[in-house]
């Protein structure tokens, strides 16, 4: 009888440890999935933003978090992109510091992939050059043709961290391929670049 | 693999310490078997929980090292992967570890490590982003998890695996596969792979276990053999012991018979030595009859009343004594009358006072003999330092008559000799018993020069050598090695105890008798040997 009511203690603690991975899972994916906010992106390329040169070809500026754990996929999805498209874009990093801090602050392993992959970098202070494009979450891409253009603004990752295909690095891809691409904006997963900007 | 599970697993069979206390029942192969498999579980129990430890604490230092913090501007915050890797890994982890610590070697055990274990791997691969490099977690905690040798784990690992890839490879494929688009083939392409690896496990679980029943059928039949054999070892081992004590008890019959022997014969030669007194004595007593008898005679043939009819004539003539003196016939004879009787009354008190010394000398011999006999017959088994020297001479006091009686003469050798440290009576025993045998074999012997040479010498290992040596009627050969025995005798009225016994006496006193002889009529030497007393050799 004893035997019998140890085990059906810990046939219900099984069934409870059961239900916290359950649970526990839910949480992770929840936060996985929680996309960062963003604004709309202005249609053509903003004057603080506006290349000195006449645009030859589409420009790409992403907002990044120097320290965002996250931004690392975006990152890498980014060198997928560049890749693909055989030189068909600038691309400006847009790397977040607070104001005031010098650009030390910026140093990590996104900037030094970033000068690897021959980014422009451009500090942006309280992210304010992010915001200009409409990203206020670490990741945010804004996609502009050669004509200046916006053809898309979004997340180039499925969800935090996660490298590998997802819609908006295909679209991206697409658009510099000049096939036009099925999706214009999509959700950006990432670091907060403004406080203002909490998922 | 094969190879990481057989170093995982013994060859031999180790029990739980609770079986090993009832190992002195014998188990039934079906029970060692039951008890090797809870060996094997418990062990693959106690690998998980450090395996599932040391998982966590990796995923949390991976967490801090990659994920450090979640960033919201210029502020921070720890980032949730690290919750996760806590909280998360803590979850997959703690339960099963929990069931490990309270139910060891259960069954709900072994299958909560199994979710738990591959729950690990679908965490791993989530916050890796699905690097396929994760997936081979999956695999080896398959693996691991084999080690159970239990193949109901492996079905429990692969639906949860199965479940996990299909549900996220559909709703989120890039937490498992890393890439946002797929098809379900994709996910059956993995379970397919997971199911080759348990094809593979699953049959190494079933010939494992074949071989742990092989192995216990193996050790039920050599628990047997040695049954058997330890069975046979005990019946031998009580056969044995009676035999040892059956062995004792004939050695204590032995003993008691051996002191009876030796009481018995020593009771025989204080008969023989009484039988000899009461002989000597009674010889005495021939001579003091005889001297008493002689006395009397003498006594009733004195002429004393002679004397006494002298006077009374002389009383009786005294008024006139001078004329009786010298006329009367017999006053004229008196006076040559009492001259002769004077010198016949001289000779008769000197023949009185000789028979008379010849008494008291034989009295005298009496209480020499029985003083001796008094002696010799006091408790035996005191040990004491004696003059070599003395014990023989007492020894040839007890026989001396007899020598004389038989006109042998005693020649004496004695060396200088420390003393001995024996028990005196023993000794004599011996002695007197050695000194009767040369005397008889001088009496039977026609030898016209009868002796016994009486030698004492102190010999070169610190030992006393008593030596009678005969010129009787000597000893045959074959007889030699017989002579010491039990019953053995050459003489008609004799038993056989008194050179046996004697022997057992100087080996008591860690001495020894021995016999030499060349032949009949060539006479014979008996020789005792003794330990010299200590105190005297260290001097």
């Amino acid at each position: 009888m004893r035997l019998l009511e140890i085990q059906r203690f810990w046939l219900i603690a099984l069934l409870i440890w059961l239900g916290g991975i359950a649970l526990g899972y839910a949480w992770l994916f929840r936060y996985s999935f929680a996309a960062g906010k963003a604004m709309t992106a202005p249609l053509a390329i903003p004057a603080s933003l506006a290349p000195a040169e006449p645009l030859t070809r589409a420009h790409l500026f992403i907002a990044l978090h120097p320290r965002c754990p996250c931004s690392r996929a975006t990152v890498r999805e980014l060198a997928k992109i560049l890749s693909h498209s055989a030189g068909a874009t600038e691309v400006t990093v847009l790397m977040y510091k607070p104001a005031g801090a010098s650009d030390t602050w910026l140093e990590g392993a996104l900037l030094d992939e970033c000068r690897r992959m021959k980014c422009r970098i451009r500090p942006d202070p309280d992210g304010r050059l992010a915001a200009s494009v409409g990203s206020l979450t670490s990741g945010g891409v804004a996609l502009y043709g050669g004509d200046g253009k916006l053809r898309y603004q979004g997340g180039i990752t499925a969800s935090r961290g996660h490298e590998g295909d997802n819609v908006g690095e295909n679209a991206v891809i697409e658009i510099l391929r000049g096939n036009g691409g099925s999706h214009r904006s999509m959700p950006v997963f990432g670091c907060p670049i403004q406080k203002d900007a909490k998922q | 693999m094969t190879t990481m599970i057989t170093r995982l697993v013994p060859a031999a069979v180790t029990l739980p310490t609770s079986v090993a206390a009832e190992s002195t029942k014998r188990l039934t192969a079906d029970e060692l078997y039951s008890a090797y498999e809870d060996t094997v579980y418990r062990r693959t129990d106690r690998f998980f929980f450090v395996l599932m430890a040391v998982q966590w604490l990796v995923g949390i230092l991976f967490a801090v090292v990659v994920s450090p913090r979640a960033w919201n501007g210029a502020t921070s915050s720890v980032h949730p992967h690290i919750y996760a890797a806590i909280g998360l890994g803590g979850l997959f982890s703690f339960f099963p570890m929990l069931l490990i610590w309270r139910l060891p070697g259960k069954a709900v055990t072994r299958q909560a490590v199994a979710v738990g274990q591959v729950c690990f791997s679908s965490l791993l691969i989530h916050l890796t982003g699905g690097r396929i490099e994760t997936h081979f977690h999956v695999f080896g905690s398959l693996a691991f998890l084999a080690c159970y040798r239990d193949w109901k784990v492996l079905p429990t690992a692969t639906i949860i695996v199965a479940v996990d890839h299909l549900v996220r490879g559909m709703w989120y494929p890039e937490s498992v596969y890393g890439i946002a688009f797929t098809t379900p083939w994709r996910s059956l392409e993995h379970a397919g792979w997971v199911i080759f690896e348990d094809v593979v496990l699953v049959w190494s679980c079933f010939v494992s276990r074949r071989e742990m029943r092989n192995i216990c059928e193996q050790q039920f039949q050599n628990q047997e053999l040695l049954d058997g054999l330890e069975n046979r070892v005990h019946e031998r081992t009580r056969d044995l012991e009676a035999e040892v004590a059956e062995r004792r008890r004939a050695e204590e019959e032995l003993k008691t018979l051996t002191a009876r022997m030796v009481e018995t014969s020593r009771q025989a030669g204080m008969a023989e030595v009484a039988t000899g007194v009461l002989h000597n004595v009674g010889n005495v007593l021939n001579s003091v009859n005889l001297s008493a008898t002689l006395i009397r005679e003498r006594l009733q043939q004195s002429r004393l009343s002679h004397l006494t009819k002298s006077i009374a004539l002389l009383r009786e003539n005294e008024p006139n004594l001078p004329a009786f003196l010298a006329t009367d016939p017999r006053g004229r004879q008196l006076p040559q009358f009492l001259g002769r009787l004077s010198e016949h009354l001289v000779e008769e008190n000197k023949s009185l006072a000789d028979e008379a010394e010849s008494l008291d000398k034989n009295v005298q011999h009496i209480r020499q003999i029985v003083a001796m006999q008094q002696s010799f017959s006091r408790v035996f088994g005191v040990t004491e330092s004696q003059q070599p020297e003395r014990l023989m001479e007492d020894a040839v006091q007890f026989n001396l008559t007899a020598f004389d009686r038989h006109g042998i003469k005693l020649v004496r050798q004695y060396a200088p000799t420390p003393l001995v440290l024996v028990d005196r009576h023993k000794v004599l025993q011996i002695l007197i018993n050695l000194l009767r045998n040369a005397k008889q074999a001088l009496r039977d012997s026609e030898s016209v020069e009868k002796q016994i040479t009486l030698r004492i010498a102190a010999t070169d290992d610190g030992r006393i050598r008593f030596a009678v040596t005969d010129n009787g009627v000597g000893i045959r050969p074959e007889n030699l090695t017989k002579i010491f025995g039990h019953g053995f005798t050459t003489k008609k009225d004799g038993h056989g105890f008194g050179l046996h016994s004697g022997a057992l006496a100087a080996k008591e006193m860690e001495g020894s008798l021995s016999v030499q002889s060349d032949g009949p009529g060539a006479g014979s030497t008996f020789t005792l040997e003794l330990p010299a007393a200590a105190r005297e050799l260290a001097a």
